[in-house]
């Protein structure tokens, strides 16, 4: 079977799915007949490909494949028999994406050509519109930037594939029925809708590295998704700063990933062992860090500012004071309750716990977050106050929903209670 | 696209205003409708009369019951509408933002359902 980089079926049809769906989304106009049209082309190379070889132009050939498949529907729907039409005289516009080259990046190895790009960062735009919910933007990005059916999405979130399913369904109905444009924003409106594309991915990446429920602590293949969303941006929008420092932060905190757990037990950062931290990717991720500062200039946003953060955790000898000085502007810019915790605890690193405990005293925590109550035991056990530190964990150990988070907390009050 | 954008208006926040405040936001209402008036997109406005003098109709085992005053008693109260004509929800929104009930309560903004 001829597959050009060995890298198997499934990775050249997700490598190109992307550019398949946004292309289709434009030429169609249409995300739903867009979704299906790619998921049966897709389907037709899971069957071709392994018998006949992965052909010289995979992009081409999906395309082909989806588009023949978009007009066979609506031959065989009167009432659209008029966009029929229309379709076949724009057929010839252009098709995506060629050959893969180096399989180094999900991306990397893919040439976009500049209207693919545009297809593809206007889908980017739509899937994260602000008007729809975090909980309608992430099954759809799971399901059209990333590829996933919503069976996959369902087992990556923890829920049903009913569930992801109806998501999806609501979401692509409000974008056609609110007249959700397929546009990439005005330059103006930038910063705003930026804003939410990241979110999105950051908010795909933090439900995976750290599940807010259920057995696992950390669901690998979400984070995977995540960075695979992140390296789709970085090739999209290289220059901005916000989609490097995303990017950077999600590669230096995922290359501790196998770190954070030892035997079904976390590991604190502080106890975690370096030597099994992925440093080619926490390299990968200094330089875009560095790069991202630099592009941000004077005025860096909460990407830039948490990619630096991470960037100085992973020294060996940590200079305190620039990360507090950078959680002081993150939380000028981002007061959200988890940022203040870690700007406390941040606090408490730099000038002691009494100073973090009056540091936590000035915020109020969010309903159902253990964090808050833990980094107020851990403090007061630095200071020896041993009954008020047991108290506390106590309560974080009720607010944790996370069953790995949990059972460390219980271990660490019986090491307590030893005291 | 026609959009309609419903001003909720929320009793506290109106309150809390002085009558001078109150007057510059009755004007900021006006001038608004105007703009939308003059832009050539405005295809319809109503402004009404406050929540409590609402009239609330059910019909229940055949009969017909009355209610004096809104059908829900809401912390924001429905108060007029616009229908504007926009190419997209990005320009509905838009106009929804420069709209003053955003600042004293909250605007809602959903497609027309366009017949035929």
């Amino acid at each position: 079977m001829a597959d050009p980089v060995g890298i198997g079926v499934e990775a050249v049809y997700r490598a190109y799915w992307p550019t398949l769906v946004a292309s289709l989304a434009r030429w169609t106009g249409d995300l739903d007949r867009a979704e299906d049209a790619a998921a049966e082309a897709v389907a037709a190379a899971c069957e071709n490909w392994p018998r006949d070889g992965i052909p010289a132009e995979p992009a081409a050939w999906l395309q082909t494949a989806a588009r023949r498949r978009v007009l066979d529907r609506i031959r065989r729907d009167h009432v659209a028999r008029a966009k029929l039409v229309d379709l076949a005289h724009r057929l010839e516009d252009s098709p995506a994406a060629d050959a893969i080259s180096d399989p180094d990046d999900p991306f990397g190895a893919v040439r976009w050509s500049d209207a693919a790009a545009e297809d593809l960062l206007r889908l980017v735009f739509t899937c994260c519109h602000p008007a729809l919910a975090p909980s309608a933007q992430v099954p759809l990005a799971l399901r059209l930037l990333c590829g996933l059916t919503a069976a996959e999405a369902a087992r990556l979130l923890v829920t049903t594939e009913s569930t992801v399913a109806q998501r999806i369904v609501r979401a692509k109905r409000k974008i056609r029925d609110a007249g959700i444009a397929m546009t990439v924003p005005p330059r103006d409106d930038w910063p705003g809708r930026l804003d939410a594309v990241l979110a999105v991915v950051g908010l795909v990446f933090t439900e995976g590295h750290a599940a807010t429920h259920g057995p696992a602590l950390v669901r690998t293949p979400l984070c995977d998704e995540a960075l695979r969303l992140a390296a789709l941006l970085r090739r999209l929008l290289p220059d901005e700063a916000e989609v490097l420092g995303l990017s950077a932060l999600l590669l230096i905190t995922d290359a501790r990933r196998d770190a954070r757990l030892d035997g079904g037990q976390l590991v604190r950062f502080d106890d975690q062992d370096r030597t099994a931290w992925r440093w080619p990717d926490i390299d990968r991720g200094l330089v875009l860090a560095a790069t991202a500062v630099q592009r941000a200039g004077a005025r860096p946003g909460r990407w830039v500012l948490q990619s630096s953060i991470a960037a100085l955790q992973v020294h060996p000898v940590p200079d305190r004071e620039a990360v507090l000085a950078l959680f002081d502007r993150l939380a000028a810019i981002n007061g959200s309750p988890a940022t203040l915790v870690n700007r406390a605890a941040a606090v408490a690193k730099a000038r002691g716990a009494q100073a973090g405990l009056l540091a936590l005293d000035e915020i109020r925590p969010a309903p159902g977050d253990h964090r808050a109550a833990l980094l107020r035991a851990e403090l007061h056990h630095q200071l020896g106050e041993y009954d008020v530190a047991r108290s506390h964990l106590t309560s974080a150990i009720d607010a944790a929903q996370n069953d790995v988070e949990r059972r460390h907390l219980e271990a660490r009050l019986t090491d307590w209670s030893r005291t | 696209m026609r959009y309609l954008l419903t001003s909720n208006i929320d009793g506290k926040l109106m309150g809390a205003l002085s009558p001078d405040q109150q007057k510059s936001l009755n004007d900021t209402f006006i001038s608004f409708t105007q703009a939308l008036a003059q832009s050539g997109v405005l295809r319809g406005a109503e402004h009404l009369h406050p929540a409590e003098t609402a009239t609330t109709v059910r019909n229940r085992e055949g009969e017909m019951l009355l209610t004096d005053g809104p059908y829900a008693d809401v912390a924001e109260v429905f108060g007029g509408f616009w229908i504007v004509e926009a190419p997209d929800l990005d320009s509905a929104l838009r106009h929804a933002h420069e709209c003053p009930a955003a600042d004293v309560g909250s605007v809602e903004v959903r497609a027309l359902h366009e017949l035929g």
